[in-house]
């Protein structure tokens, strides 16, 4: 009961922060100098006509009538017409979302696999060797580049292995899902990377606290087996902090995920977005990063929520 | 008669039969920053079959090192250098690891100081006992577990068994919790039980019942009892024999009374006479030596009439004046997915504090002890009811008039670590307030003034530029006390300013206090639940429970018929050193 009343208190929310979201891009989009009708048709159209388009376009309007005709668009018109192709605005940008989201989920995986598995090792080799390498690794690991980092691994196993393609989506004339996970590997690899080594960072942290916790030194005295105590109690207790840092890593990655289309040439959102801003077409712009920021939102619920279930003290009361 | 070289070898046997537990020369030593140092230095004693055995001593002193050692759960750094631990002829360190986890649980059981934290918070408890049950008898089906853990509940006193075992840890009370860790602890039914103070953070009450069940479950179980304990209270209750224990070694051991009624060792002479105890005031009085805890040839006679405690009349006239205080909390609410509800910490509490007196207010934890010392301090504003502070009505005035008012009533907190700033040195952390407040006119001055109050708590003027984390815990709270002294209050707000610290240290910490109101002319308001402090330091006692103040007296009338129950119970808590021999 508590629970449920918490997340419907949580989408309501939602709202406030999608109406500051909304009106921040469209503030942004509006206080970028140069003007998407004339950078398109100067050369072509005289004054008159150019005024005429952007009539049609109700660039005329006030600012905030501008804005509302936007929001509405939003609802109702699929987010306005993009300037430079004439197309509704999430017509043109939901497949290359699929795209992006597939990029995404491939690259939270690795990021939680990955980040988990080196956090426990150090973690449980608090001290030692492999602890301090591990250690070492992250280090150096959370100062690289996505840019950097994505051209060295297209660089290793794309070009001197030859292990996996260079770029894009799929093979010539498409290859299944086998050929889209091999597609995968190098792009979720370099857009997880941060993630997945801050959040190793945190999984180290958590088993080294939770190891030192009172109760653990209860269950040792009982003699329970350090691999039970580890996989039982340190692991439900470090839970909610993973899936925490997880939920706010995945904003990272979102943004990580944007760098690694264009170093990729992936066709997701990112290159849509890039594309959109070289042709001043703010109307995508807005529609994009309206999507983007709706992405952040439920991900951020979501860690809300299973973190609240995670934790006995929120769960009834 | 024992003296100390023969204890770090061999123990006189006690008996013919041969001990349960065997300790001998045993040394443990840590690694920190790549120096040795020793914590336990060569200690030996036995533990007989079914007896209860107490290792005393302060912080540092190697008693929990020692039970770690025992049950073999030194920390990572530390390392046995030497000697022997035998339980029932087996020896424990000789053994490979696994044979020594194997004893654990199964042949020694081990209760801790803290039983908020010594559950894992995300089990219920059902599910922890039945994984104890299980480990110990794997044969057992999860029915079964069930039902043993439903019994054992029982024998440690816990009725409504099956709430408890379907609640998280954090449902149940520190006392609960502490019945749960004993039960975990002996439902293998170990033949050594240590329990490592496990009545510290406990109320007095409960302090109580879980050492009787201690006592009535290893009885049961037919254990032997290692308990560990800086309270000479708790000794005299439970042991039948006591180790003392200083800087690693034991300085005196012996049967229980001869320890208590006629200490061979001087440390051990000390200790016992540094705990307050309830009526040593009116015998120091009787025997016309001043009002200090230590021991009782040490004392010197009481030459001024004020140095007698309690005869002191206060001077006329209230410092501070409570009208039907009620402070109300919202819990809950919009946005927190639990209903909103009001809950009354304090309720309608009417009480004066006299001009020179040492009022005492004392209540188990949650009784909202703290909260009245806040809202006297002006730190929460109140929901309803007045506070006149020197006739000045402070309860709801604006944020000025309060500072003008602020340094007049200065509080000491029980936490003196956390209530120090630890990256500022210690002298400019009393500085600051002075000129803030305008006490001093310069730096030079309140530099000057500074050098004053560390005199007054006889720290030497170097310990202003030291760093919190430098000083021990008695100096720290030397300076809690120093900084609000600085400012020349009238009122002292003692918010369980020794509850943190060791026994020696709460001594002189507490007679420290009694010096300082003597010579500056305080009134105190002192927050405690050991009533023997209470009894020992205040004029007047008033007794809170549930936010309510049930009664205020006169502290030569706590043994009186009259007094409410709840001060009864309190009293009839407080564990006496028994002397008789």
């Amino acid at each position: 009961m508590g629970t449920l009343k918490h997340i419907s208190w949580r989408l309501v929310n939602v709202v406030p922060v999608l109406v500051v979201v909304s009106v921040l891009t469209f503030v942004l989009g509006h206080l970028t100098p140069g003007d998407p009708i004339e950078a398109q048709f100067v050369r072509t159209h005289t004054a008159e006509q150019i005024d005429a388009i952007k009539l049609s376009y109700g660039l005329d309007l006030p600012v905030w009538r501008q804005y509302l005709n936007w929001v509405g668009d939003l609802f109702t018109a699929g987010g306005g017409n993009s300037i430079a192709q004439g197309r509704e605005v999430f017509s043109i940008l939901w497949p290359a979302f699929v795209n992006t989201l597939i990029l995404t989920v491939a690259g939270v995986a690795i990021c939680v696999v990955f980040g988990v598995l080196i956090g426990a090792v150090a973690g449980l080799n608090h001290g030692r060797l492999l602890d301090r390498l591990s250690m070492l690794v992250v280090q150096v690991g959370s100062n690289l580049s996505v840019y950097w980092f994505g051209l060295v691994l297209i660089w290793i196993f794309a070009l001197r292995l030859q292990w996996l393609p260079v770029s894009g989506m799929e093979s010539r004339g498409g290859g299944g899902f086998g050929d889209l996970v091999a597609h995968l590997v190098l792009p979720g690899f370099s857009a997880a990377l941060i993630a997945m080594l801050v959040l190793a960072r945190f999984t180290r942290l958590g088993i080294v606290q939770e190891s030192n916790s009172d109760y653990v030194r209860t269950f040792e005295s009982q003699g329970l087996p350090r691999r039970r105590i580890v996989g039982k109690h340190i692991g439900r207790n470090i839970l909610a902090p993973i899936v925490n840092i997880t939920g706010l890593e995945i904003g990272t990655l979102i943004t990580g995920v944007i760098f690694v289309e264009s170093v990729f040439n992936w066709p997701g959102i990112g290159t849509q977005l890039l594309n959109a801003v070289y042709g001043k077409d703010y109307v995508l712009i807005q529609g994009g990063v309206v999507l983007v920021a709706m992405c952040y939102l439920v991900v951020n619920l979501l860690t809300d929520v299973v973190v609240d279930v995670l934790n006995p003290r929120l769960r009834r009361a | 008669m024992t003296d100390v070289a023969s204890l770090t070898t061999a123990e006189p046997a006690a008996s013919a039969t041969p001990p349960l537990l065997s300790v001998r020369d045993l040394a443990v030593e840590f690694q920190v920053d790549g120096e040795v140092h020793r914590a336990v230095d060569g200690i030996a004693f036995d533990i007989a079959e079914g007896e209860t055995f107490a290792l005393v001593g302060e912080s540092g002193s190697g008693k929990t090192v020692t039970a770690s050692a025992i049950i073999g759960l030194l920390p990572g750094n530390a390392r046995v250098a030497s000697g022997s631990i035998a339980l029932q002829g087996d020896e424990i360190l000789a053994q490979g690891r696994p044979t020594a986890v194997r004893f654990r649980g199964s042949r020694i059981g081990m209760i801790f100081q803290n039983p908020l934290s010594s559950l894992d918070p995300s089990f219920k408890i059902g599910n922890q006992l039945r994984e104890i049950i299980g480990l110990h008898r794997p044969e057992t089906t999860r029915r079964q577990q069930e039902e043993t853990a439903r019994t054992w509940l029982g024998h440690v006193g816990i009725g409504d068994a099956d709430r408890v075992l379907n609640a998280y840890p954090h449902e149940l009370s520190g006392g609960m919790r502490q019945r749960v860790m004993l039960a975990l602890a002996s439902l293998s039914q170990p033949a050594l039980l240590i329990a490592d103070e496990p009545t510290t953070s406990l109320d007095a009450v409960i302090q109580q019942q879980i050492l009787d069940l201690l006592k009535s479950v290893t009885t049961e179980t037919g254990s032997s009892l290692l308990i560990i304990t800086h309270d000479f209270g708790v000794v005299s209750y439970i042991a039948d024999r006591v180790a003392v224990m200083r800087a690693g070694r034991i300085v005196e051991l012996d049967e229980r009374d001869r320890v208590l009624s006629d200490p061979s060792h001087e440390y051990s002479r000390s200790l016992i006479a540094a705990v307050p105890e309830i009526g040593a005031r009116l015998h120091l009085r009787e025997l016309g030596l001043v009002n200090r805890l230590g021991p009782l040839d040490s004392l010197p006679p009481a030459t001024r009439r004020r140095d007698v405690g309690r005869d002191t009349v206060p001077r006329a006239g209230d410092l501070l004046r409570l009208n039907d205080v009620s402070k109300e909390f919202v819990i809950g609410g919009l946005g927190t997915g639990l209903p909103r509800r009001r809950f009354s910490a304090v309720d309608e509490v009417s009480l004066s504090i006299r001009r020179g007196e040492v009022f005492g207010l004392i209540g188990e934890s949650g009784s909202g002890k703290s909260t009245l010392a806040r809202l006297i301090g002006g730190l929460h504003p109140v929901t309803s009811g007045t506070i006149a502070f020197d006739g000045h009505e402070i309860a709801n005035l604006s944020k000025r008039r309060l500072r003008e008012l602020r340094p007049r009533f200065q509080f000491v907190f029980q936490d003196a670590t956390s209530s120090l700033n630890p990256r500022i040195r210690v002298g400019e952390q009393i500085v600051r307030p002075l000129l803030r407040f305008g006490k001093a006119a310069s730096r030079k001055a309140a530099a000057a003034r500074v050098r004053e109050v560390l005199g007054l708590v006889n720290l030497p003027d170097s310990y202003a530029s030291r760093f919190p984390h430098e000083l021990s815990g008695g100096q720290r709270q030397r300076i809690g006390i120093a900084r609000a002294l600085a400012l020349e209050p009238d009122l002292l707000i003692l918010d369980e300013p020794t509850s943190a610290l060791d026994v020696s240290t709460q001594a002189t910490i507490l007679n420290l206090l009694l010096d300082l109101k003597d010579e500056l002319d305080l009134t105190y308001l002192f927050i405690g639940h050991n009533l023997a402090i209470i009894e020992f330091l205040c004029d007047r006692i008033g007794v809170l429970d549930n936010g309510a103040l049930l009664e205020t007296f006169d502290a030569t009338e706590l043994a009186a018929a009259e007094r409410h129950p709840v001060t009864k119970a309190l009293l009839g808590a407080v564990l006496p050193i028994d002397r008789e021999p």
